[in-house]
C-alpha cells in the first residue's frame, strides 16, 4: 500500500496522527523522490468503519455511506430532501450558492440514515472534477475540512471513475476485465478495466454526448426538456424505419463517437418535410427512428470495443442507460455473443454520491490519499489523465480479424 | 479530419459587421481558428443561432487557435462550462440549460470574466441585460442546405482591435 505525501509536514501529519488509526505489521520506510515524499508501508487495516462519499460536481449535492463490504448504509441527494423547508427560503437552482446551503444538511442526513457517527468513518471520498468550478469547490473545501478536522484520509474521486465504479455496487461478482459504456448528458465514454480503480479511455464522443442528442433532438420535436425519456416514451408506438437517419461514426472514427451530425440530419429532415409538405410520419415514428440511430451506434461500438479487447462483460452507466430500448437492444446482444451486460438500476445511473463513495474505496484500498492541498481539476481534459499502464495481457485482435469480424 | 487545410474564407464587410459563407464543418472550425490565433485573454465571445448551426465547432475552431487540442473540445451543454488552458485560458459556456439569470452566479461564469481569460458563449442571449458589453457577437444561421452563415460583430474597443487583426490577417 502507498501514501503520497508531497510536504514535510504532512509526512509528519501521516506518521503522528494517521498510522496510529491503523494497525500495522510495522514495516515503514521512506523515500524521497524528486522532492516527493512517498511513504510506503504493509500492513492491514483494522478498521472497518465506512466510507462517507460527497458529490457537488453539477446540479445535485449527494452524500452517501458505503460499508466496507459495499453495503450501501445510505444515499442522499438534495432533490429528496426538503432543504426549502429547513432553510425558509427558496434557494436558486443550478448554483454553487446551492450547494454551499445544502451539503451540511445533506451530509449530516447521510451519517443518521447509515446510524454511522463521524468519528466511525474509515475515510472521506470527495468528487475533485471534472465538473463546474464552484460547484466542485463546496465539496472539495467541505470534504477536506471534515477530514482534518476528523483526522481521516481523504480521498479525491473523478466523477466518471464514480460512475464505473457504480457497475460493482449491485454486482460485487460482475467480470473485473469489462468493456465500460459511460453515456449521459455529458459524456460518451469507452473505457477498459480489469482491475477496480483504474481504466483506460479507449473512445469518446468528440462533439455532442449521447443523452445531448437526445434532449437536443426532442426540443426540435417540440418535446419537453429533459427530453430523453419522452423520446424513449413515444419511441415504443414509433416505427425505427420510418425515418433514416444516419449512423454517425459508426464505420469511422476508430471508438469514438459523434452525434452533432444526427442532430443537424433531424433538423434538416423536419425542415425539407415540412416545407414539401408530403405527408410525415407520426412524432412517434420520427422518435423511434432518431432514438435507433443513437442506439445502433452505442451498441455497436461497445460490442466492437467489447470483441477488440476480448472483455469479459459489457457495464453501461449514466443517465443514458436508463433507455428502455438501450437496455433491451444491449441485453438482447449479450445475450447473442455470450457476454454478459451490466446495466445498473436507474438511482445509481444517475449523479449520485454512492459511486463516489464506492469508487473511494477502491482508491483507498489502493492507497490513493489526496494531500490536504487537494484542489478541483475543473477540466475535461482530466479525462485523458486516467490513462493507466494496466492490462498488458490483453491485447487487441490483429487487423486480419477486425476485417474478418 | 484535415485541420491542415483550411479552406479559404472570404470575409466580407458590412457596416459593423463581417459576413463569411461557411460551407463545411471545416470551414467553421478554421473561422473559429483564425480568431483564436489573435486572441491575447480578456476577450468575451457570444455564439448565437440556432441548434445544430455550429457554435461549439466554432468553439473548438477558437479553442485550436489557442493551441488548446481541439479534439479535447466538446458541447458543454450539461457540464455547463468547460475550462482549457492553452495559449492564454479559454473557457467554453453553454447557457442552452439555464432558465433565469439569476443562475448565472451560480454556474460561476461571472469569476471568469477577467483581462487574462478568453471566454466563450453559447446561447449568450439568454444573459439578457447581463451580456458584456465589450464582446465579439458571431451570430450563426442556416443558410442553404448544409451551408451556414456567420455574422461577426464587435461592440467595444476590445473587440474591435480583435476584429480588425482577423482582418489584416486574411488580406495578403
Amino acid at each position: 500500500m502507498f501514501i503520497e505525501v508531497w510536504s514535510a509536514s504532512e509526512l509528519y501529519f501521516l506518521l503522528r496522527i494517521q498510522i496510529p488509526s491503523v494497525t500495522l505489521h510495522t514495516n515503514i520506510y521512506c523515500c524521497c523522490w524528486f522532492e516527493k515524499f512517498v511513504l510506503k508501508y504493509d500492513g492491514m487495516i483494522s478498521r472497518s468503519g465506512p466510507i462517507l462519499g460527497i458529490e457537488t460536481s453539477c446540479d445535485e449535492t449527494a452524500a452517501a455511506v458505503v460499508s466496507h463490504d459495499g453495503q450501501i448504509l445510505s444515499n442522499v441527494l438534495d432533490s429528496q430532501v426538503d432543504v426549502h423547508t429547513e432553510y425558509g427560503g427558496v434557494v436558486p437552482e443550478l448554483a454553487s450558492r446551492r450547494h454551499i446551503e445544502t451539503i451540511e444538511t445533506i451530509v449530516s442526513r447521510a451519517m443518521i440514515q447509515a446510524n454511522t457517527a463521524m468519528q466511525d468513518l474509515q475515510a472521506i471520498a470527495v468528487t475533485n472534477g471534472p465538473g463546474l468550478a464552484g460547484a466542485l469547490l463546496v465539496g472539495v473545501n467541505f470534504g477536506k475540512a471534515l477530514a482534518y478536522s476528523l483526522q481521516l484520509p481523504l480521498l479525491a474521486v473523478n466523477h466518471l471513475k464514480g460512475h464505473l465504479a457504480s457497475t460493482w455496487i449491485e454486482q460485487p461478482d460482475f467480470p473485473r476485465e469489462s468493456m465500460m459504456l459511460v453515456v449521459s448528458g455529458g459524456h460518451t465514454h469507452l473505457f477498459l478495466t480489469a482491475n477496480p480503480g483504474q481504466y483506460q479511455l479507449l473512445g469518446k464522443t468528440i462533439d455532442d454526448a449521447a443523452g445531448e442528442a437526445f434532449d437536443k433532438g426532442a426540443k426540435m420535436l417540440g418535446l419537453r426538456y429533459p427530453g430523453g425519456p419522452i423520446i424513449d416514451r413515444l419511441a415504443k408506438n414509433g416505427s425505427t424505419k420510418a425515418v433514416h437517419f444516419p449512423r454517425p461514426y459508426l464505420n469511422r472514427g476508430g471508438l469514438d463517437f459523434s452525434f452533432s451530425g444526427l442532430k443537424t440530419a433531424l433538423l434538416y429532415y423536419l425542415r425539407d418535410a415540412k416545407r414539401e409538405g408530403h405527408s410525415v410520419p407520426t412524432l412517434e415514428d420520427i422518435a423511434a427512428s432518431y432514438q435507433e440511430a443513437i442506439v445502433d451506434v452505442l451498441v455497436e461500438k461497445s460490442f466492437r470495443a467489447v470483441r477488440k479487447y476480448h472483455a469479459k462483460g459489457l457495464a453501461v452507466v449514466g443517465g443514458v442507460a436508463a433507455n428502455s430500448r438501450l437496455r433491451e437492444r444491449l441485453q438482447e446482444r449479450g445475450l447473442k455473443v455470450g457476454v454478459p451486460v451490466a446495466l445498473p438500476s436507474i438511482a445509481l445511473c444517475t449523479d449520485n454520491a454512492v459511486m463516489i463513495a464506492a469508487a473511494g474505496w477502491e482508491q483507498f484500498r489502493l492507497g490513493h490519499v489526496a494531500s490536504w492541498d487537494l484542489d478541483t481539476e475543473v477540466g475535461s481534459a482530466v479525462v485523458t489523465k486516467m490513462n493507466e499502464p494496466m492490462m498488458s495481457d490483453i491485447k487487441p485482435y490483429s487487423d486480419a480479424l477486425q476485417r474478418e469480424a | 479530419m484535415d485541420r491542415n487545410t483550411p479552406a479559404p474564407l472570404i470575409l466580407t464587410q458590412s457596416g459593423d459587421s463581417l459576413i463569411t459563407d461557411l460551407p463545411s464543418v471545416l470551414a467553421t472550425e478554421s473561422l473559429g481558428a483564425m480568431i483564436g490565433r489573435q486572441l491575447i485573454g480578456g476577450e468575451v465571445i457570444t455564439l448565437m443561432g440556432d441548434l445544430g448551426t455550429g457554435k461549439t465547432v466554432l468553439a473548438r475552431g477558437l479553442a485550436l487557435g489557442i493551441d488548446i487540442d481541439p479534439a479535447c473540445v466538446t458541447s458543454p451543454t450539461f457540464t455547463l462550462i468547460h475550462e482549457y488552458l492553452g495559449r492564454v485560458r479559454f473557457v467554453h459556456a453553454d447557457l442552452y440549460r439555464l432558465e433565469t439569470q439569476n443562475e448565472l452566479a451560480g454556474i460561476g461564469l461571472y469569476d471568469y470574466l477577467n483581462s487574462s481569460t478568453t471566454v466563450a458563449i453559447e446561447w449568450a442571449e439568454r444573459m439578457g441585460d447581463e451580456i458584456p458589453t465589450d464582446r465579439l457577437n458571431i451570430q450563426l444561421v442556416h443558410h442553404r442546405r448544409s451551408i451556414r452563415k456567420a455574422t461577426l460583430t464587435a461592440t467595444g474597443p476590445r473587440t474591435y482591435n480583435l476584429i480588425s487583426k482577423v482582418l489584416e490577417q486574411t488580406s495578403p
